[in-house]
């Protein structure tokens, strides 16, 4: 084979690659199956139809709790609530509030019980406690969960915060998580 | 024959130091913990009650163990305390907060558990003929609704001290639905020292002086509820009550 032919065989093939990409990126744009990632941050199809939540921050300087709007997919009620906490855990857009607790703490399980009352089982791995805070933080913690849950999901009255499976009288030594909370607006920034 | 009444007065105080043990509370950006200001304090604050008052102090723990926090009011409930302190050293997202806060528990909690407890006892049938039982929610319910009001009155006084002595703006008594207050059939009062989240205060609250300042304080003020309290006139119904 000749210098020649050999180099057009390559380009050849160069070309066919590049045409191939180039129908596949074009076939999936036309399916609109593109995706992209929730409040949370998980990887999800963005063409259905979405839903806003208002989520509810701790400020750094206020002692507040300020909302901030959030589009998530719309889906099952236990889906949105995970969607929910993933985006506070994940953290505020506004460089002035703070997520409530560290990103590395995941929520392991949502159960629905009687009475509007939603179980949110929070873990954190190799930790057997859960974070040591001061009590404004652990105050606006626990109601940032508890009034970005609620507030945003019709049917639930109270919220009840589960550590590694079990109920503690306290998160962090202060506030009282031995029985399922009601929202706290008094904790809620009055809206700009 | 009418049983001699015993008057009312502040004798036994319980001092509860935060936190203990693995439960560190809030660590400060150059390691201070909370558990270990609250533990100094309080033995600070109990050997100057002790000193300086007719009272007997009790304190909590005395030394660096975990303890629940119905454990510590407990404890308190069982020595028939009739002032119940319990001191904490506080945390904020950002580093500007400061000052000492004093807190009282939250009427909506009060009223939410009271709630909680009447409707757990329709639902289960618990305790149902159970006069002990009855007794119980009964006791609990007076025990914080009863004392809510006197524990305004002796929180109001500590913030007024600790104002006084650190210069702080009143930003007046909080309420909140603090676990370790719930329960206590005293009047009972958290009080935040001050915020280790804040650089400058976490060097004040490790220095000798200033931990004197905080307890000098809580003493002006457990001195002046004290006064308040045995100088009222003599309770007639014999609820302990005062109109």
């Amino acid at each position: 084979m000749s210098e020649r032919r050999r180099a057009l065989l390559i380009a050849g093939a160069v070309v066919a690659g590049l045409l191939l990409v180039g129908l596949v990126l074009w076939l999936s744009r036309r399916d609109g199956s593109t995706s992209t990632r929730d409040a949370g941050g998980t990887e999800v199809d963005s063409t259905g139809p979405m839903v806003s939540v208002t989520l509810y921050y701790p400020s750094l300087s206020d002692r507040r709790l300020h909302a901030e709007e959030r589009s998530i997919p719309e889906s099952t009620r236990e889906e949105k609530v995970r969607s929910i906490v993933a985006a506070l855990l994940e953290g505020p857009q506004s460089q002035m509030l703070a997520a409530p607790l560290p990103g590395t703490i995941e929520l392991a399980g949502v159960f629905f019980g009687e009475g509007g009352v939603i179980y949110l089982d929070l873990r954190q791995p190799d930790q057997e406690r859960p974070p040591a805070l001061g009590s404004l933080e652990e105050l606006l913690a626990v109601y940032s969960l508890v009034d970005s849950v609620a507030l945003n999901t019709p049917g639930i009255d109270r919220v009840a915060l589960l550590w590694n499976g079990s109920q503690p009288e306290s998160f962090s030594g202060h506030v009282d998580t031995a029985r399922p909370l009601t929202p706290n607006r008094k904790l809620l920034a009055e809206s700009p | 024959m009418v049983p001699p009444r015993q008057r009312q007065g502040i004798r036994t105080i319980v001092i509860d130091p935060g936190h203990g043990g693995s439960e560190t509370g809030a660590i400060g950006a150059s390691g201070t913990e909370e558990k270990d200001l609250t533990l100094a304090i309080a033995r600070s604050l109990a050997r100057a009650l002790e000193r300086r008052l007719p009272v007997k102090v009790v304190l909590t723990r005395s030394e660096d163990l975990q303890m629940s926090l119905d454990d510590r009011t407990a404890l308190a409930n069982q020595n028939k305390a009739d002032l119940f302190v319990s001191l904490h050293v506080n945390s904020s997202y950002g580093s500007s907060a400061q000052g000492a806060e004093t807190y009282i528990l939250s009427t909506e909690a009060s009223d939410e558990r009271a709630a909680d407890a009447a409707a757990a006892e329709n639902q289960s049938g618990e305790g149902d003929g159970d006069p002990l039982y009855d007794l119980q929610l009964i006791l609990w319910d007076l025990s914080q609704t009863h004392h809510l009001s006197e524990s305004l009155r002796f929180a109001t006084l500590v913030q007024e001290e600790l104002n006084s002595a650190l210069e702080l703006r009143d930003r007046g008594v909080k309420q909140a639905p603090f676990r370790v207050l719930m329960g206590a059939a005293m009047p009972a009062v958290l009080v935040e020292l001050g915020f280790l989240s804040n650089p400058t205060e976490e060097k004040h609250l490790e220095s000798l002086d200033y931990q004197n300042q905080l307890v000098d304080s809580l003493v002006r003020a457990i001195a002046r509820y004290k006064t308040l309290v045995e100088s009222r006139p003599e309770d007639r119904s014999g609820t302990g009550d005062t109109p």
